[in-house]
Formats: structure tokens, C-alpha cells, sequence
């Protein structure tokens, strides 16, 4: 316990609480799975990014006279009905999972921000106003909404995105006002405001500071939900074009068509897109547990060791 | 003779609706916090604001600075009505008058670096030209409340709750204030570092010339650093005299048994000192008690309390106490 204390008060002094290297140190140590979890999104990263290089074949290069090909040295997850390597999709399909997730994500966040920084903190008939329009939003099933946009926009990358981004918007704002209300209470707002500071600067400097911490966690949750979202989009021939791979779109259309004679076509993006999605979610529930304050280091925060316990005494339960 | 007083209060009223109902509010009644007060503070004193917690102290500190605004009444800073102005005027006010908050561990941004804290108000108000100055000026006013210039670099966690009042006094004056509303600057401290507080506070205020609303509830604070002290009960002034008239001689007799709360230090005296000991707690200032606020506690109660409010009325020369006892 106090070789523990010292190692902790000694690392201290090299690396600042809560800067980022402090951040993956605690990562590591108190949360495995979250750990395991980031690992798959880097993994995710930087094959989107260098889906060109990494890429054996082009998405769309195929011999028609090599079809259903079986996994081989050339392709390593075989061929698909048209003779595509579906390891090379896989790739450009984690690209394309990468750009839609990211961007929708990053668009969802920055709308969701500041809705709910001006509606947290202006408060009285706009905050009212503004979350009746939010909880009307929110009795609409988000599947039909993105349909019913999508038939209306029409299919593509950009329009996908930004549908995506406006509609994850508008709930995740109510998660931030929430947040932005308990800040503006704090006494350091009202000091602000004594001292005269204008409004933009309080929001900038002091509100904003103080929630970053839930629009990190915001991001890292919503990047999975929006994978998924695209998938379920192309999947039911709304998405992604054709020829582009998408997961969701390699599963319904080869996928479903020739489930029972080559079931490998279905399985390989069905399992790129689970992988991924579970591993974006426990990164999710990590960051969250880690940079959320009220969890920090007292009751409630559970460190990785007493995780690793409960985990075995799960199974053991499973087994008796 | 009338550009003495820096500050005065008229019949200030700050009251809180109370609301039920989420689509359809009903206003259903009023905390009243601040209920018809009135008091001036001279230029260059001390004034001390003491009473029980709930009796409103600090709710009309935050009056007069327009953070809560008032119901009604006026105050009246340098000669002019300070209450109901635009929000540029109120903003340019706030270079005039500051606040000492009473919390040292919530009052300071968590995220922000000491320097960011102390020339934050610099900013606002467009006092310095460059970064430069803004520098100086921040090492400047860290060495006024004594802290070493190199800490601008830290953020607030880094700091014992004394170190963060002095960080709180230093953005107050940041801004050269006329007036300064210190709301309970010392009762979250340890006994030890409110000594080097409240000297400090002293000190400053000498140099460059201060006044004080001084809010507290610990009489032997307020003893040491007023001028004059107010004592309010449930949102009313019950007596405004000088320090030396006040513990001396109270007339209310709240402020008896509030003075009798003191302890002597001295024991043989202490034991066979008589203590007035209130009965019961304060009353919710949603439904105050008719007539006299304190005529249900009160040891010394006539049947004409209940029914009519006393004035605050000149018994003595600068000694004013609302109080059935004190006939003109």
C-alpha cells in the first residue's frame, strides 16, 4: 500500500495530474478493458487513414472469374460475388465507417455545445422554449427520422454526415445543459459576473472549460452510435452508394443474398463492425469514468484490480 | 456634508418569488430577504453587517452590487441611483465596487491559472494595454496581499484556503475599487490564518484608502475591524451604532443576546456572566411573524410587538435601534 503511495507520489512529480500522458497512465492502470478498447480504436485510426496503403487491391478492382474465392494467400478473406478482395473493403470500409463517424460526431458535438451552453445558461422562456423543441425530438424514433431525411436529401457521404451530426445534435444537448447549469451556479460564475466579465468571455472561459470534460466523453460515446447509425442506413440501402464498401451495405446486399452458400461474406463485416463498435464503447465508459470529477478517486470510483475481481466472479458464477 | 457618504441604502427590499407549477407558474409567495433597509457608509470606513445565518446579510451585499436586483429601494453610490441601469452602465460600476466572496475553494475557476484569475477583471474592464502590463500589474497586486509573483503560474487546487482568499483579495483589487463588499471573507478559514486575513484586509485598506461592507457573523471579527456595525434580524436592520456604543451598551435585545453569545476569554468571568440563550429558531422569512420580527424569540416581548413594526429611530447620537422599548 505504501510502495503503492510512494510509486504514485513519485510519478507525480514527472507527469501533471490531468494532462494526457497522465490521462493513458490512469487508463492503463485502472480501466483493462477501456485500455483493450482504445486499443481497437487506434487500431480503427490508422487503418482508416492509410486504407490507400494498407489496402492490398482497390475496393472496386474485381475478376469476375474469381468469385467466392475461399481465404488464400492472395486473399486473405477470400472474394466476394465479383471477384473484390473483402479485405481490401474491409479497409476502405473502416475508412468510410472512420470519416462518417468522426465528422457526424464532431459536427453533433460543436451544434450540441452550444445549444447547450446558450440554452444552460441563459436560461428562463429561451431554455424552455428550446427543450420543448428537444424533448418533441426526442419522441421521434431516430431510425424513421434518418430515413425520412435521407429519402429526402438523397444518399451520399456528405449528406449522410451532416444528417447524422444535426440529429445526434439535438439529444446530446440536453446532457451538456445539464452540466452547464450545475457550472453557472458555482460561485466562480457569480464572481465572474461581479467582477463584470461580458457574457462571451464567461462562456468561453469559464463555462466551457469547466464541462469539457462531458464533451469528451459525448464525442467518444457518439462516434460508436454514429458507426452504427451508417451501417443500419446502408444496410437498408439508404447510405453509402454501391460500389463504396460499407459494412452495413457488404452485410445486407452480397451478405444476405448469398448467406447460405458463402456465409463469410456476411460474417468478416459483421465482425469488423462489432469489433469496433464494442471497443469504441468500453473507450467510452473509460474516458467517462475517468475524467468524470464526482467519480474521481473517492467512493465510486473503482480502480482496475477491483473490476478484475468482480470480472472472475462473474464467470465463476456463470460456471457453478 | 452629503459627499461623505459613499454609499446609501434606502428602503432596500429584495424578495424571491416562489413559484409552482411547471407550465402554468403560480406565484404562491415571497421569501423576503431583504425587508426595508436602510443605512450609509461614510467614505474610508469600515461598516460591519452581522446577524444570524438567514437573516439576509448576504443577500443585500449582493443587492447592492446589482448580482441580485432589488425589489425596490435605491442605492445610491456617490450621489447617484445605481439601481435599475443598463447592463453596460452596471458593468462600469463594477470597476467602483468589488467582492470578497466568502468561500476561497469555489469562488476561483479550477481551470484557470492564478495570473488568469487576477487579470481577468483587467480585461473586462480594458485597464491595461498590453500583456505586459497586465503582467506587472498581476505581480504588483500578488506582492500587495503577499504572494509571490511566481505563483501566477499555479492553478487554484495548488493552494491552502488562506493562499486562495489572498488570490480573491488581489482580483477584488484588481480593478482600484472605492468600495469593497466583503461577504464573510474569513468564516471558512482556520482560526489561525483568519488573524493574517482580516490584518491584511486592514492593511490594504489603509493603503489605498478602502471602504468596507464588512458581512460576518462572528462578532469578535467584526469588533476588531468595523467602524460601525449593523445587525440585521430576518432581512430588518434591529440596531446601526458605532463599535464602541454597540458592545458597550446594546439596546436591541437581539444584539444583547447576540453579544452575550461571546465567549470572554477568561473563565472566572465567563462562569458567572449572565448568557441570554434565544429560544427556537429563526423564522421562515416566507411567512415572518407580524409586528416585530423578533417578538417571538424575544425575552423582553410586549403585547404591542406583535402588532406594529418599529421604525429604526435615533435613541442616542449615531445609536439607532427599532425597538418598542425606545420611545423618541
Amino acid at each position: 500500500m505504501s510502495d503503492k503511495a510512494q510509486n504514485a507520489s513519485s510519478s507525480k512529480r514527472k507527469i501533471r495530474r490531468g494532462s494526457a500522458p497522465d490521462f493513458v497512465r490512469r487508463l492503463f492502470r485502472e480501466k483493462p478493458m477501456g485500455a483493450f478498447g482504445g486499443m481497437i480504436f487506434l487500431i480503427l485510426l490508422i487503418t482508416g487513414i492509410f486504407a490507400d496503403f494498407l489496402a492490398p487491391y482497390h475496393y472496386n478492382a474485381g475478376d469476375i472469374s474469381m468469385r467466392f474465392y475461399p481465404p488464400s494467400p492472395e486473399h486473405i478473406l477470400g472474394t466476394d460475388e465479383l471477384g473484390r478482395d473483402i479485405f481490401s473493403r474491409i479497409i476502405y470500409g473502416a475508412q468510410l465507417s472512420l470519416i462518417v463517424g468522426f465528422s457526424a460526431t464532431a459536427i453533433a458535438t460543436i451544434i450540441s455545445t452550444i445549444i447547450g451552453i446558450t440554452t444552460g445558461y441563459i436560461g428562463g422562456k429561451f431554455d424552455m422554449y428550446t427543450q420543448r423543441f428537444v424533448d418533441a425530438w426526442m419522441c421521434l424514433p431516430p431510425i424513421v427520422v434518418l430515413m425520412v431525411l435521407v429519402s429526402i436529401v438523397g444518399a451520399g457521404i456528405v449528406q449522410l454526415i451532416l444528417i447524422l451530426g444535426i440529429i445526434g445534435s439535438i439529444g446530446a444537448s440536453r446532457i451538456t445543459r445539464s452540466v452547464v447549469i450545475t457550472v453557472k451556479e458555482s460561485v466562480y460564475v457569480k464572481a465572474a459576473e461581479a467582477i463584470g466579465v461580458s457574457t462571451l468571455r464567461i462562456l468561453t472561459h469559464h463555462i466551457l472549460p469547466n464541462i469539457m470534460y462531458i464533451v469528451i466523453v459525448g464525442f467518444s460515446m457518439a462516434i460508436a452510435g454514429n458507426i452504427m447509425a451508417e451501417a443500419t442506413l446502408s444496410f437498408l440501402g439508404m447510405g453509402i452508394p454501391a460500389p463504396y464498401p460499407s459494412w452495413g451495405g457488404m452485410l445486407s446486399g452480397p451478405g444476405r443474398k448469398y448467406l447460405f452458400h458463402y456465409p463469410m461474406l456476411s460474417v468478416w463485416p459483421g465482425l469488423a463492425l462489432t469489433i469496433v463498435v464494442f471497443g469504441i464503447n468500453m473507450f467510452g465508459d473509460a474516458v467517462n469514468d475517468l475524467l468524470d470529477p464526482s467519480l474521481r478517486g473517492g467512493i465510486g470510483s473503482y480502480s482496475g484490480e477491483s473490476e478484475k475481481r468482480s470480472f472472475v466472479r462473474l464467470i465463476k458464477k456463470l460456471f457453478k | 456634508m452629503e459627499n461623505k457618504n459613499l454609499l446609501e441604502v434606502e428602503n432596500l427590499r429584495v424578495y424571491f418569488p416562489v413559484h409552482r407549477g411547471t407550465l402554468i407558474k403560480k406565484k404562491v409567495g415571497e421569501v423576503k430577504a431583504v425587508d426595508d433597509v436602510s443605512f450609509k457608509i461614510l467614505k474610508g470606513e469600515t461598516l460591519g453587517l452581522v446577524g444570524e445565518s438567514g437573516s439576509g446579510k448576504t443577500t443585500a451585499g449582493q443587492a447592492i452590487l446589482q448580482i441580485e436586483p432589488p425589489t425596490a429601494g435605491k442605492i445610491i453610490f456617490e450621489g447617484k441611483d445605481i439601481t435599475g441601469l443598463e447592463k453596460n452602465e452596471r458593468r462600469k460600476l463594477r470597476r467602483e465596487m468589488q467582492m470578497i466572496f466568502q468561500d476561497p475553494f469555489s469562488s476561483l475557476n479550477p481551470r484557470m491559472k492564478i495570473g488568469n484569475i487576477i487579470e481577468e477583471p483587467l480585461i473586462a474592464h480594458k485597464l491595461t494595454n498590453n500583456r505586459k502590463e497586465n503582467k506587472e500589474r498581476v505581480e504588483e497586486l500578488l506582492q500587495m496581499v503577499g504572494l509571490m509573483p511566481s505563483m501566477a503560474e499555479r492553478f487554484p487546487h495548488e493552494f491552502s484556503g488562506g493562499q486562495r482568499q489572498r488570490i480573491g483579495i488581489a482580483r477584488a483589487l484588481a480593478v482600484n475599487p472605492k468600495l469593497i463588499i466583503c461577504d464573510e471573507p474569513v468564516s471558512a478559514l482556520d482560526v489561525s490564518i483568519q488573524a493574517q486575513v482580516i490584518n491584511l484586509i486592514e492593511e490594504i485598506q489603509e493603503k489605498l484608502n478602502l471602504t468596507y461592507l464588512f458581512i460576518a457573523h462572528d462578532l469578535a471579527v467584526v469588533r476588531h475591524i468595523s467602524d460601525r456595525i449593523a445587525v440585521m434580524y430576518l432581512g430588518k436592520l434591529v440596531e446601526v451604532a458605532s463599535r464602541i456604543d454597540l458592545y458597550r451598551n446594546p439596546l436591541h435585545p437581539y444584539t444583547k443576546a447576540l453579544l452575550s453569545a461571546v465567549p470572554i476569554p477568561d473563565p472566572r468571568l465567563e462562569a458567572t456572566r449572565e448568557h441570554i440563550v434565544l429560544k427556537g429558531e429563526i423564522p421562515s422569512p416566507m411567512f415572518p411573524p407580524s409586528g416585530c420580527r423578533f417578538h417571538t424569540r424575544c425575552p423582553e416581548a410586549m403585547p404591542e410587538c406583535s402588532s406594529r413594526i418599529p421604525q429604526l429611530k435615533e435613541v442616542d447620537s449615531h445609536h439607532f435601534v427599532s425597538c418598542h422599548l425606545f420611545k423618541d
